[in-house]
């Protein structure tokens, strides 16, 4: 252990409170994907799911009762109620939950990191889930590993610069130019870092093309939309969805903040909540140190994929090579991924070049 | 008047002395009554605003520290 955490340092924290109801939603959400029930497609609205399977007004007044009076701020709360976004001081979050966040040498990486010396507790009476944010031992990783457009391969056969791949590549390979076209659809895009549009139109500019999709950038949770030096991973997914699918309504780029361990479920949950993007891509991965650590991030984050499912949204990941397999039990990559255990999850593996 | 009579004496607490008594019975019960209201409205409002108990929320520790 390093120290404590300074007491005026910002954290941001995800609380979550768990769905109610859930031997009906799995009963529902078995009868919306079977094309013999009569329930079958007719999704719910998120005021539906809430009033039927979110927690209760009251025990999410009392979570923002409880925030407000603790001196946090509250910097979302989506209206399916299942996660609150709060941000406070190192003492404030100290003193709510009952803890000393401290700050200790990182184990394999060149960093600290922090995380509270015990177990928190909270006064409030609504169950809690869990809160995500209290740690930033492991960051989220991209799916496909650190990207760059300068490495770029030589020998790869694509239209664009380079002989790189676009997305209309990819749409000619599966579609051969009679497919549709996306049209009455919107993407909803996992990201956590921001990104400049100017990327966006060099990208197509560079390679001739043009694109029509208009860009609804949503900050979640206090984000902001900082282009950092590689806004790469934000690029080839806004560039590759409109490349395969030209028609869309809108692409939505919903930006977390990737400092902040609670970014990912505050993220996930927005994009529920919101319920405008009825096809959601992500192209990252976390995970915790430990089984159970992990187990209790998948009884916190599944529920939210519950939702999107019940709600006609379609999840999709990258699973990339590390999670082409069910790993062996025992190693590092068994403990990570918890949607490669999730039946809401559409997993596209993909395998990198040699 | 028979009716009248009958209706002053339920409306009427000093219309005899056995009725002055049981009316003075009947508002003491009252204030009794409304005092135990009072006091089961005010433990459900202390109820309400007193500190709930510590709820744990465990796996929030990563085993590495």
């Amino acid at each position: 252990m390093l120290g404590t955490l300074p007491d005026s340092q910002k954290i941001k924290l995800s609380i979550v409170l768990p769905l109610r109801n859930q031997d009906q939603l799995q009963q529902l959400l078995a009868s919306l994907y079977d094309p013999a029930s009569p329930n079958y497609r007719k999704f719910l609205s998120v005021e539906d799911f809430t009033s039927q399977f979110g927690p209760t007004d009251d025990d999410f007044q009392e979570v923002l009762q409880f925030a407000n009076a603790n001196g946090l701020t509250v910097t979302g709360q989506p209206r399916n109620r299942v996660a609150v976004s709060v941000e406070g001081t190192v003492a404030q979050v100290n003193s709510a939950f009952h803890v000393q966040m401290r700050e200790y040498q990182h184990p394999t990486e060149n960093r600290t990191f922090y995380a509270p010396d015990r177990e928190p507790s909270v006064a409030v009476r609504a169950r809690i889930a869990h809160i995500s944010g209290f740690d930033n031992l492991i960051l989220p990783r991209r799916v496909g590993g650190s990207v760059s457009m300068s490495a770029a391969t030589p020998e790869v056969s694509g239209s664009g610069p380079g002989g790189s791949y676009l997305g209309s590549d990819i749409r000619a390979a599966y579609y051969r130019g009679s497919a549709p076209t996306g049209l009455n659809q919107t993407v909803g895009l996992f990201e956590l870092f921001g990104y400049a549009q100017s990327d966006v139109d060099q990208s197509f500019s560079s390679a001739g093309q043009t694109y029509s999709v208009p860009l609804d950038t949503i900050l979640v949770a206090g984000a902001q939309n900082a282009r950092v030096d590689e806004d790469v991973e934000d690029v080839l997914d806004i560039v590759a969805v409109i490349g395969m699918a030209p028609g869309l309504s809108a692409v939505q780029v919903y930006i977390g903040d990737y400092n902040e361990d609670s970014a990912p479920t505050a993220v996930l949950n927005q994009m529920a909540a919101d319920n405008t993007s009825n096809v959601i891509s992500v192209s990252y991965y976390w995970y915790e140190d430990s089984p159970s650590a992990n187990e209790a991030l998948f009884q916190t984050e599944e529920p939210i994929l519950q939702e999107m499912a019940a709600q006609g949204q379609t999840f999709f990941t990258g699973s990339g090579d590390s999670g082409a397999y069910q790993p062996a039990q025992g190693t590092r990559h068994s403990r990570c991924v918890w949607w490669l255990r999730c039946r809401f999850v559409v997993r596209m593996i993909g395998v990198r070049r040699a | 008047m028979l009716a009248g009579s009958a209706l002053a004496r339920l409306v009427s607490p000093s219309f005899s002395h056995g009725n002055r008594f049981t009316a003075r019975r009947t508002r003491q019960l009252v204030s009794l009554a409304a005092a135990l209201a009072l006091l089961a409205i005010s433990r459900a409002d202390a109820a309400q605003t007193a500190t709930p108990p510590l709820q744990a929320l465990p796996n929030h520790v990563p085993q590495a520290t």
